[in-house]
């Protein structure tokens, strides 16, 4: 048995707590986590001393959760949740610091560092932002080390992407320095780092300049399936963590002429979440250490639905249930509605401004609960970010609709300005549930 | 100049009841190539006209599945982005059976989608799909997760 990352120190724990180091007096001893190779050449994640299959979500960011739910993580047979920048620990949650909440309901935290990106102005060359760098990283070691939630740290997320091959030698050259501070000042929990796809020249990259890391974390979508296999093929023989998937990324599916992504309907979405879950822990056991589910919170990204799985007023959508079926096993006692299906005769069309039109949706609800409708007609995002950068949400026109708003039938009148627009329903089931979902449309002269 | 003349007369003829065929469905095929068959229908799965969507990969398999077939039977590896646009009747038809896969499951004709997407998956699976934003990708490889959440879909009430 070779241990990877880190050693059974439990003096050293002790004597740590005992010193007063962050954590405090009177808190609860940290975690100890590692990677463990077997002698088959698989792995094993464990959390002090036990194996641990991490069943977990990407969340926080904006405010709190984003609109997603700890409690509800937890009551879904979840385990984990992974962050993406370090402020995010000290967010509350349910009037309690993240970390705290997340360790009160057995939640265990990938604690996200976000290490700054070329595209965003970060220059490698520059020594001074680099000593800041490394500053605030021993800063947030030091402060979260001994936190009994904390499982591993999250060094940096998609950094490499966008950018050419001769700068990323730099960035794992200096991600292999960070991941070295963090193992001096915690030895106790592993460092995984977080790319954005794998290809040949990032694994060729990583292998040779970056002997530090002990988790490669991929964000993956269309082919988040594969990912486990094609690693292997790339020549990445070590464990791996799917830290971003879920339903095909809006760049990786058919669009309209005026190439708006067709967003998939929302039982769709659901099972492609539920189904990229079961194939990457079962076609990659010994190797995959678990994954973290995109987005338990609300997202405005392409759309205000894509990602996010719970709307911004908190109702959960169906792909919570999906995984709370792929983690448990068992459907929630009360799920999310149900769409059947959502029409307009304007969809996938250009029509003239000022035209007439209807849409419909067709809802169900497992437990018969009664279904409360809001429709929307909003502009198609004209605020594409790359990488899940910031978008803002485009206008909306409520004005456009004429009658039936709050039932499963409107009448709208299109807007006047030539433009990609989206019809948007919403069905609430008053118990916490919703589903959503939209289809586009064109305005022209 | 005899098998010119049969070769044009041969061409004629394959030309005017490809001709009569698009009159028959009301479609436009264009030229009949390939790719042009398979980028109509990729646009018709675009415009939400997926019955158009799977006419045009129909006919793209109906013209081209059996070159695409020889070309698989060739290979041994997804060949090199310096040698993929050689495997252009693999590379379309793979796609076309991908694309049909899709508009299917639009159409809610799961089990022939899954038909579909098992034949770029099974026994296509070198073909490779441009994507004009700047890379291929394996048609095969995406027809895997469709397959298993369609068949996930027929199981569990999502």
């Amino acid at each position: 048995m070779y241990r990877i990352t880190v050693f059974s120190c439990m003096a050293l724990l002790l004597s740590s707590c005992a010193a007063g180091v962050p954590g405090g007096p009177g808190t609860a001893p940290g975690s100890r986590v590692e990677v463990v190779r077997q002698s088959d050449g698989t792995f094993t994640l464990l959390r002090n001393d036990e194996s641990y299959w991490v069943k977990g979500a990407g969340s926080g960011g904006g405010q709190g959760l984003g609109g997603g739910s700890l409690q509800l993580l937890a009551a879904s047979g979840g385990n984990s949740i992974r962050t993406w920048g370090i402020e995010q620990l000290e967010q509350l949650v349910d009037g309690k610091p993240l970390l705290d909440r997340a360790h009160e309901l057995g939640i265990s935290v990938t604690a996200g560092f976000w290490v700054q990106h070329v595209r965003h102005g970060f220059d490698y060359s520059d020594t001074a932002s680099i000593d800041e760098q490394r500053a605030r990283l021993r800063d947030a070691v030091l402060k979260y080390r001994d936190h009994p939630a904390l499982l591993a740290w999250g060094l940096g997320n998609e950094m490499e992407a966008f950018k050419p091959n001769v700068e990323s030698e730099v960035i794992w050259r200096e991600l292999n320095h960070l991941a070295g501070i963090v193992k001096d000042l915690d030895p106790h929990h592993p460092v995984m780092t977080v790319i954005a796809g794998a290809d040949s020249s990032k694994i060729a990259g990583i292998l040779t300049h970056y002997p530090n890391l002990d988790i490669l974390g991929v964000n993956a979508y269309s082919n988040a399936p594969t990912v486990g296999r094609n690693l292997v093929g790339l020549g990445w023989n070590g464990p791996y963590m799917l830290t971003e998937f879920g339903v095909g990324g809006a760049w990786e599916v058919a669009s309209t002429p005026w190439n708006a992504p067709i967003e998939p309907d929302p039982s769709t979405k659901a099972a492609e979440t539920y189904t990229v879950y079961k194939i990457d822990r079962d076609d990659n056991v010994g190797r995959s250490l678990g994954s973290y589910v995109f987005f338990w919170g609300h997202k405005q990204e392409t759309t205000a639905t894509w990602y996010g799985m719970f709307l911004p007023s908190g109702e959960k959508l169906p792909r919570v249930d999906a995984m709370a079926y792929a983690w448990s096993g068992v459907w929630p006692d009360n799920r999310a509605p149900k769409l059947e299906s959502l029409a307009t005769p304007v969809a996938f069309r250009s029509v003239k401004p000022g035209t007439r039109s209807y849409a419909e949706a067709d809802c169900v609800d497992r437990e018969g609960d009664e279904l409360r409708y809001t429709w929307d007609i909003r502009a198609e995002s004209s605020d594409r970010g790359t990488g899940g950068d910031p978008e803002a949400a485009p206008p909306s026109y409520p004005e456009s609709i004429k009658q039936g708003q709050g039932s499963p039938r409107i009448e709208f009148v299109v807007p006047n300005r030539p433009g990609a627009y989206r019809v948007f329903v919403t069905a609430y089931d008053g118990q916490g549930g919703a589903v959503v979902h939209n289809l586009p449309f064109f305005v022209a002269d | 100049m005899k098998q010119i003349l049969t070769f044009l007369a041969l061409f004629s003829a394959m030309s005017l009841s490809l001709a009569e065929e698009a009159v028959d469905d009301g479609l436009d095929y264009g030229d009949y190539a390939s790719v042009t068959l398979q980028v109509k229908s990729w646009d018709a799965l675009g415009e939400g006209k997926y019955e158009d969507a799977v006419k045009y990969t129909e006919k793209c398999t109906e013209l081209y599945e059996e070159e695409a077939r020889k070309m698989q039977a060739s290979l041994s590896a997804k060949p090199s982005s310096d040698v993929v646009n050689e495997y252009w009747a693999l590379n379309d038809v793979g796609t076309c059976y991908f694309i049909r896969g899709e508009a299917l499951t639009k159409l809610r004709k799961y089990s022939e989608a899954v038909a579909a997407f098992k034949v770029v998956k099974d026994e296509l699976y070198y073909a490779q799909a441009w994507d004009p934003k700047g890379w291929y990708w394996s048609p095969s490889d995406a027809a895997y997760p469709k397959i298993a959440v369609l068949e996930a879909k027929t199981k569990s009430d999502f």
